[in-house]
């Protein structure tokens, strides 16, 4: 072995805390990369690859009716692949006296033969009668249901049965049932037809052979289905194209993928500064045994080499632990967000690439970024490098300026000295400050964007002023009702209110998805719109105000247009005048009560209303439990009870895996910052022994000389921490409000999270502390002459 | 005899912010090849500024510095590291040995640098350079384990690790003992009567009696040739 080799070995083994720490950098960073990177492709994978496991359906027709043989005939056309009826209803599972849990009902022509929208058995078996059904496994989660057990099952306005709960399937296809607060069940048509349910229009689901995720491909498959029906008199009530290939869950995947991505490039960063920093400071103490190398010819480009070599050797150390410790926890964080999103990692490996590129960043990202601070260091001049280290006479803050400062602020000589220090090395400082402001910056980036995100939610629940909404499958006496709801002793107000179902109608293009239409009186106290453009409803029939995810649906519609809406089977049109923002929902267009003098069929109903109770928080759940039993005794058809503090619940639920991430930034991040500051803080005095030992020399106490760097390091902390609470505005601000558009289709109610930005301050002070004290205490432990011929 | 080193009219200046400094005025000389020749003088004359032009560690600011012939004074860094690892040997005072590399391999080093000796042949080089410094037995020590006296006799094996004909030595008896100094002393007076040509920078009188080619300098000038 080369003696230059065997020099950086020992070297690397000589001073163990030193290489520890730069090891450590690197692996933080490594660590960081592999575990985002493993993360975001093992669930950019399986997430679609679960979706496109249950062959999820091109496209959708709801019909009038169907007659078997015609359906028999629809099969066999060109390019259909499958054809299946998935009728779906909702319903009501009582898991407990008077506690009921909505459920939609999937009704299958053949549970065990299911070829669109599949679902995988997981325990139990597929119905052998109609009082059986399959539940979706995330059911457990929001009710306590059990596999064998009978529940009774209400189908508002056709009755109540019991039924057995056969088995538990995985359907990925769907939202946890715990985050959407309704049960998924699957049973049979024989079950639809033993409770006599009528009325529903049969879903049919259709899925091509060639070309599925290609839109013009879907449209004309569906356009040529559509003629082939109507050619058999068969009424096409709606159609519908889901994003081909696109789970439903995926733009908060997306979000939380762009989440992941910017805090891994911004992890990255913050440990290239942080090598940079530790290579400066292994250059800095090599000055002079580069001086002799270069004395005995090695030349720089020799020298650069042999130092990159660490460099090298570092990086691949590094890349050997925390490649495997990333891997494992990006596959644990992966798992963690299918859980939450209802999907599984049958693929738990990462592809070639991704290992590439994670073996890339772990060893040839910081030679490249070692280079330069390496490369300058090598240059450096024999003369210079074996003349006085660690002794530098320049000074950056003005000897009179500085004068005038410390005696304005009655500064004692050792705090001048230490400010004068700390802008010494100009160049040192700007490279530490920017180490220590990008960890602050993204430390209390994910403290705002938490902030933000709670007081965005929270805002979205002010505006709600009422306990409960309640939705019935079918209209029912106004006035009846009203009066009804007036016996309640425990309610303290309520509105009436109207629902619909309805699709948009673009000429030439075919029928959206279906959106919901809610029926406003004029007057409503329960809710309070955020209004973010035009204005809110005015009572003016022709007139609707849209929700912001409406607006994000159809950009082409504005405040002023005109917007067909088919309702009921009837073509109306609405001019837009305001848009509202309103989180957590779907496409959403509210229309004022004089509506229903157009839809004869609602004239004097209601089929939806907002209760809010009396007192506080804590009755709620006695309250709901009496309404419950109100609604049983009336007999009301009601399909949907929805209780607000179980939504929002839910809601916070489906932000715990953006919060838990966030956290685990921020823990990530108060490791590699908190490794910065020491490191830095302890280069500087590393640097300067020689100086600390002169000034004991010249009589300076120990305790002196800590306060000098204590205050150096606290100067350095604190100035690092003001900017860093300054950057992180702009920030988080737009790394919030991009996740917001990605997951909300909104902006997001910005906000400073003082918590974060105190936090991050007293990490500083405590980092700072320990980062000068160690290196300060070492110093003083040595003796003068010792220090004095430090090299 | 013939000339090995030629210094005409050597200049260096340096720049402070607010002054300059001349350290080396007009300083013209010529050593002859196997010559020992000690340059003299207090702290400030000038003698490491000369010596630093003469090792290439530094560039003059005016005249020129010719050893056997070649003109180093226009050399540039890696140029100069290049012909110093192969022509030249330095002794520093404070031996300056690379404290994480053993005896045997603090020699072998420059021989890597520049690759004039064949790799299979540069342990038994060592050796044998350890060997005629009498510290053979101690080529698997490292330097924190050896005393100053053997720390610049392994400095000295280093420099003659490449076979060079030029050897610098910069106050290489300024930290040891009288012992020691006698010992030292004796290795240059062989060195020289092989043919290297040394120059050997000290502020000692005694030491600068000991040879018979004195440069005396004062104030950045040779007073005395």
């Amino acid at each position: 072995m080369k003696p230059s080799f065997k020099k950086i070995i020992r070297d690397l083994l000589s001073n163990k805390s030193r290489s520890f720490i730069v090891l450590l950098a690197i692996v933080l960073g490594a660590f960081g990369v592999s575990m985002m990177t493993t993360a975001y492709n093992m669930l950019g994978r399986n997430l679609s690859d679960n979706y496109l496991k249950t062959n999820p359906a091109t496209f959708t027709l709801v019909v009038d009716s169907i007659s078997d043989e015609v359906l028999q005939q629809a099969k066999l056309l060109p390019d259909i692949e499958y054809i299946e009826t998935r009728n779906k209803m909702i319903g009501r599972v009582e898991i407990s006296k008077n506690e009921f849990v909505p459920v939609w009902l999937f009704v299958v022509d053949d549970l065990s033969k299911v070829q669109i929208n599949t679902y995988r058995l997981l325990s139990g078996t597929i119905p052998a009668s109609n009082n059986e059904m399959l539940i979706e496994r995330t059911g457990n989660r929001l009710a306590d249901i059990s596999l064998g057990k009978n529940y009774p099952i209400t189908i508002p306005g056709f009755g109540t049965t019991v039924m057995k709960i056969s088995g538990i399937v995985h359907d990925p296809g769907q939202a946890p049932s715990w985050m959407e607060g309704l049960l998924y069940g699957y049973v049979s048509a024989g079950f639809a037809k033993s409770m006599h349910i009528s009325g529903i229009k049969p879903e049919l689901k259709f899925t091509i052979r060639t070309n599925k995720y290609d839109i013009p491909t879907i449209e004309k498959q569906m356009s040529k289905t559509i003629a082939f029906l109507e050619s058999k008199h068969i009424k096409i009530i709606r159609t519908e194209i889901l994003t081909p290939g696109r789970h439903i869950h995926q733009s908060q995947m997306d979000s939380l993928m762009f989440l992941l991505q910017m805090f891994g490039v911004l992890a990255l960063i913050l440990s290239c500064f942080l090598i940079i920093n530790m290579i400066m400071a292994i250059m800095a103490k090599e000055t002079r045994q580069i001086g002799v190398m270069k004395a005995i010819g090695a030349g720089t480009g020799k020298i650069t080499s042999i130092y990159i070599s660490i460099v090298f050797i570092f990086g691949f150390i590094a890349t050997l632990i925390a490649l495997p410790l990333g891997f494992m926890a990006g596959r644990g964080y992966a798992q963690f967000v299918a859980s939450m999103l209802n999907f599984e990692l049958f693929n738990q490996q990462i592809s070639h690439g991704v290992l590439f590129f994670q073996i890339a960043i772990g060893t040839i990202l910081p030679v490249l970024v070692a280079f330069v601070p390496i490369y300058r260091a090598s240059r450096i001049s024999v003369r210079e490098a074996l003349s006085d280290y660690g002794i530098d006479d320049a000074v950056s803050l003005k000897s009179a300026h500085s004068q005038r400062l410390a005696s304005k602020l009655k500064l004692s000589n050792t705090t001048l000295l230490a400010i004068r220090n700390t802008f010494r090395r100009k160049g040192r400082l700007v490279l530490t400050l920017i180490t220590l402001v990008l960890g602050g910056a993204v430390f209390i980036s994910a403290f705002n964007i938490r902030t933000s995100l709670k007081d965005t939610v929270n805002s979205r629940f002010t505006s709600q002023r009422y306990d409960i909404s309640m939705f019935l499958s079918k209209g029912i006496d106004e006035a009846d009702f009203c009066a009804s709801l007036d016996s309640l002793p425990f309610v303290s107000g309520y509105e009436t209110w109207g629902y619909a179902k309805a699709t948009r109608i673009v000429v030439d293009k075919p029928e959206s998805e279906l959106m919901d239409v809610k029926v406003v009186p004029l007057q409503t106290e329960l809710f309070v719109p955020e209004v973010m453009s035009g204005k809110w409803l005015s009572g003016n029939a022709s007139e609707v105000v849209v929700n912001h995810v409406f607006q994000a649906k159809y950009p082409d519609v504005a405040l002023g247009s005109e917007i067909s809406l088919k309702v009921n089977g009837k073509i109306q049109t609405f001019k837009v005048g305001g848009c509202i923002r309103e989180l957590f929902s779907g496409a959403t267009v509210y229309v004022s009560k004089s509506v229903l003098a157009q839809w004869p069929q609602m004239q004097g109903k209601t089929n939806s209303a907002l209760i809010a109770f009396k007192g506080n928080d804590t009755n709620i759940s006695a309250y709901s439990d009496q309404l419950e039993q109100w609604i049983k005794t009336k007999n009301y058809p009601v399909s949907l009870v929805f209780r607000k503090d179980q939504y929002k619940e839910r809601v916070v639920e489906h932000l715990v895996v953006i919060t838990s991430m966030l956290i685990m930034v921020t823990l990530l991040l108060i490791i590699v910052g908190g490794l910065g500051l020491i490191t830095t803080m302890g280069i500087n005095i590393v640097e300067r022994l020689r100086e600390l030992s002169i000034l004991r020399a010249i009589g300076v106490n120990n305790r002196k000389l800590y306060q000098l760097t204590l205050t150096e390091g606290f100067l350095i902390g604190v100035m690092s921490w003001a900017l860093a609470v300054v950057v992180s505005v702009p920030v988080s601000y737009y790394l919030g409000n991009k996740f917001f558009e990605i997951f909300f289709e909104t902006t997001l109610n910005f906000d400073i999270s003082f918590t974060g930005i105190l936090v991050w301050l007293a990490i500083i002070v405590v980092f700072s502390t320990v980062a000068v004290l160690i290196p300060a205490r070492n110093a003083n432990k040595q003796s003068v002459s010792e220090g004095l011929s430090y090299e | 005899m013939s000339t090995f080193i030629e210094v005409k009219n050597l200049t260096k200046v340096f720049i402070g912010s607010d002054k300059r400094f001349t350290a080396l005025n007009g300083v013209s000389f010529s050593i002859e090849k196997g010559e020992l020749a000690v340059i003299t003088g207090k702290s400030g004359c000038g003698k490491s500024t000369l010596l630093n032009m003469l090792s290439g560690i530094d560039q003059p600011s005016e005249g020129e510095v010719m050893i056997e012939h070649v003109p180093i004074h226009k050399f540039k860094g890696s140029q100069l590291a290049e012909w110093r690892g192969k022509n030249l040997g330095i002794v520093f005072q404070f031996f300056q040995l690379m404290p994480t590399l053993t005896v045997l391999e603090n020699v072998m080093l420059p021989m890597e640098f520049t690759n004039s000796i064949v790799r299979s042949q540069q342990k038994t080089r060592a050796m044998e350079l350890l060997g005629r410094m009498n510290i053979d037995a101690l080529a698997n020590k490292f330097p924190a384990s050896i005393s100053g006296g053997e720390k610049q006799r392994v400095a000295i094996a280093r420099a003659l690790a490449n076979n060079p004909n030029f050897i610098i030595a910069d106050e290489p008896t300024g930290n040891l003992d009288s012992a020691n100094t006698a010992s030292i002393h004796q290795l240059f007076n062989s060195l020289s009567e092989e043919g290297k040509t040394i120059v050997y920078v000290t502020h000692e009188k005694d030491t600068a009696l000991r040879y018979s080619r004195k440069l005396e300098m004062v104030d950045g000038k040779i007073s005395n040739q």
